[in-house]
């Protein structure tokens, strides 16, 4: 049977992926304690830090990261906007690493998603911020917006892409953040920015790119390199991206998704 | 046939959604502002997107119109916003033709605001009060850390844990951004966060009360539970009870949470909700299922029966699953 690894399987999508390949076992690794899925017969739990990331992956099919604390190189949003900036000015909003002094601000995990609220204001506001997650912090030109579309998928190279483009309606920002509610769409532009921002950094793997539809027009605002929790809505619009792309294939538009909330009792993973 | 409307499909309803909706002789109605929003695609229901409960007026007249076209027989709020809507309206006069609970206007406006609620309990059960302060002119005297939260929010909204005194501008200026002077300071409690459902029958007796504990939280710092277990805490219970008392009698379901001091093991309690509590699904996992009691109270029906509480073993991780919908569901009018 084929074998899936999720690492950081305290992410949503780790539910999502393993109810969109139920015929695979799906190995659920995560180094907190209380974990959903275990009513999910294809799923099976184990502890682990990201330092056991290598030897697991060596035992499974697919490796699905679903947190940048897990893999290994440097994917902080501060590096890659950096390049960003040069290679594509007017395509992404700046990032900084220090507070700016005037104008408004939203705080930003710099390596992954910084927990909790998201929070935004002037200097004053954020004066208080710490990092006590470690993730770092970077700092973010606060911009109102009409909408929000993330570009999910899978590169292997350019030409070679798995890709859909999400209308979110909604996210639920907890301790981790939830895909509530969305839409794939036919974007065009957002397509074809998305491919030329992965192209630029000749990006290999899973990616999700967060794109602000703004006054001045659409804005890259974020790009990690894991998927979100849109696995089964993929599969339903036609695109598998577990499987290595060998030409650009697009979700089709018009799969509609929710997060529905489920309770089902557990185990400690540490006991 | 009982037609039954619960208002809001998020949090408690969920609850409600999960006992009633595969019951034939119930046909379940789910309302809520967001068309977004879970409980409206759930199956077996019948959703309808409403005006914001905010709203007053033409929620008022939205829900109107749905109790007639579909002959609602029983109406359950479940959200702070549709609960506080309908007290409001019940207060002043409305008299809608279905069964729901009526409870007493005057304990509804302690219980629902922090800062009234620690005021009214801080002569009668000051053992239970935080340290609460009113605004920051004291501030030079607040032990650090502290924690700074809006009076009329819930679950852990706008809340912020200020660990030392040079951070208190940055996260005052916050809250007063968002909730103008709508806030207060108290003192910080270590430890673990309990809460305790009851529901009250329509001549304000207790009828039931199953305490809880949160293992894990929606947030890194605290807030709602997004884990936890059925606990046996009578002393708890009793607490519970005596702050209903104190506010002047209850009807309906609600709820208390409370921290339990790391340290000293007193419990401190943080805030009344009007409600069955976000994961009080818990409970019907357990074999104790509170929207079935809150049915047969509205109904004069028997009261069904519950596991006793050394049965009640099952713990909870809440999930937020991927699932795939049809059409969304559009806005009336």
């Amino acid at each position: 049977m084929t074998t899936i690894l999720a690492l950081g399987a305290e992410k949503q999508a780790a539910t999502s992926l393993a109810a969109a390949y139920p015929d695979c076992t799906v190995i659920f690794a995560s180094d907190r304690d209380i974990l959903d899925g275990s009513d999910l017969a294809n799923v099976r739990m184990v502890h682990a830090t990201p330092a056991d990331a290598t030897k697991l992956a060596a035992a499974a099919d697919h490796v699905v990261p679903l947190c940048p604390r897990w893999l290994c190189g440097d994917h902080t949003l501060s590096r890659v906007f950096d390049r960003l900036e040069r290679a594509l000015p007017d395509r992404c909003l700046p990032v900084r690493a220090h507070r700016p002094s005037s104008g408004q601000w939203i705080v930003k995990g710099d390596r992954w998603n910084r927990p909790d609220v998201p929070l935004s204001g002037d200097a004053r506001q954020l004066a208080d911020v710490t990092d006590p997650h470690g993730c770092g912090l970077v700092f973010q030109p606060y911009s109102k917006t009409t909408a929000t579309i993330m570009s999910i998928g899978r590169r292997e190279r350019a030409g070679a892409v798995h890709i859909g483009t999400v209308e979110v309606f909604q996210e639920r920002f907890q301790r981790d953040v939830v895909l509530q509610a969305g839409e794939t769409i036919d974007a065009p532009e957002v397509l074809g920015a998305s491919l030329e921002v992965l192209d630029a950094l000749d990006h290999r793997g899973f990616f999700t790119l967060n794109w602000l539809q703004t006054d001045e027009g659409l804005r890259l605002s974020s790009l990690r390199p894991i998927p979100r929790a849109v696995f089964l809505s993929f599969l339903r619009g036609g695109v598998d991206i577990l499987r290595v792309a060998s030409t650009v294939k697009v979700v089709a538009s018009g799969v509609r998704f929710i997060a529905a909330p489920t309770y089902v009792s557990y185990k400690r993973l540490s006991a | 046939m009982k037609n039954v409307m619960v208002l809001s499909g998020n949090a408690s309803a969920i609850n409600y959604i999960k006992s009633f909706a595969d019951d034939p002789d119930i046909r379940l109605h789910i309302t809520d502002a967001d068309p977004y929003c879970p409980g409206l695609y759930a199956p077996g229901v019948t959703p309808h997107v409403v005006p914001y409960a905010r709203d007053t007026v033409r929620y008022r007249a939205s829900l109107d119109r749905l109790l007639i076209e579909h002959a609602i027989d029983i109406l359950i709020p479940t959200s702070d916003y549709d609960i506080e809507g309908v007290v409001h309206y019940l207060k002043d006069g409305w008299v809608p033709n279905v069964a729901t609970f009526r409870p007493p206007f005057e304990a509804f406006a302690v219980l629902r605001h922090k800062g009234r609620l620690m005021a009214h309990l801080a002569e009668r059960m000051p053992l239970v009060v935080p340290q609460t302060w009113i605004g920051v002119e004291e501030a030079w005297q607040w032990p650090f850390p502290i924690v700074i939260k809006p009076t009329r929010e819930s679950g852990g909204k706008g809340v912020t844990i200020v660990r030392h005194r040079n951070d208190l501008a940055a996260a005052v200026e916050r809250i007063r951004t968002r909730y103008d002077h709508e806030f207060l300071v108290q003192q910080f409690i270590p430890g673990n966060t309990y809460i305790v459902s009851m529901i009250y029958d329509r001549d304000g007796r207790l009828v039931i009360s199953v305490p809880m504990r949160s293992h894990l939280t929606f947030f890194t710092w605290g807030g709602g539970g997004c884990a936890g277990e059925v606990v046996d805490e009578p002393g708890l219970v009793r607490l519970c009870a005596e702050v209903a008392d104190a506010a002047g009698g209850w009807s309906g379901p609600i709820n208390f949470e409370w921290r339990r001091h790391a340290e000293t093991g007193a419990f401190y309690l943080m805030e009344a909700n009007c409600r069955l509590n976000g994961y009080s699904y818990l409970t019907t996992m357990n074999g104790v299922c509170l929207p079935r009691i809150v049915l047969a109270l509205l109904t004069d029906a028997p009261l069904p029966a519950v596991t006793p509480p050394a049965r009640r073993n099952r713990n909870f991780v809440l999930g937020f699953r991927e699932t795939l919908v049809d059409r969304w569901v559009e806005r009336a009018g």
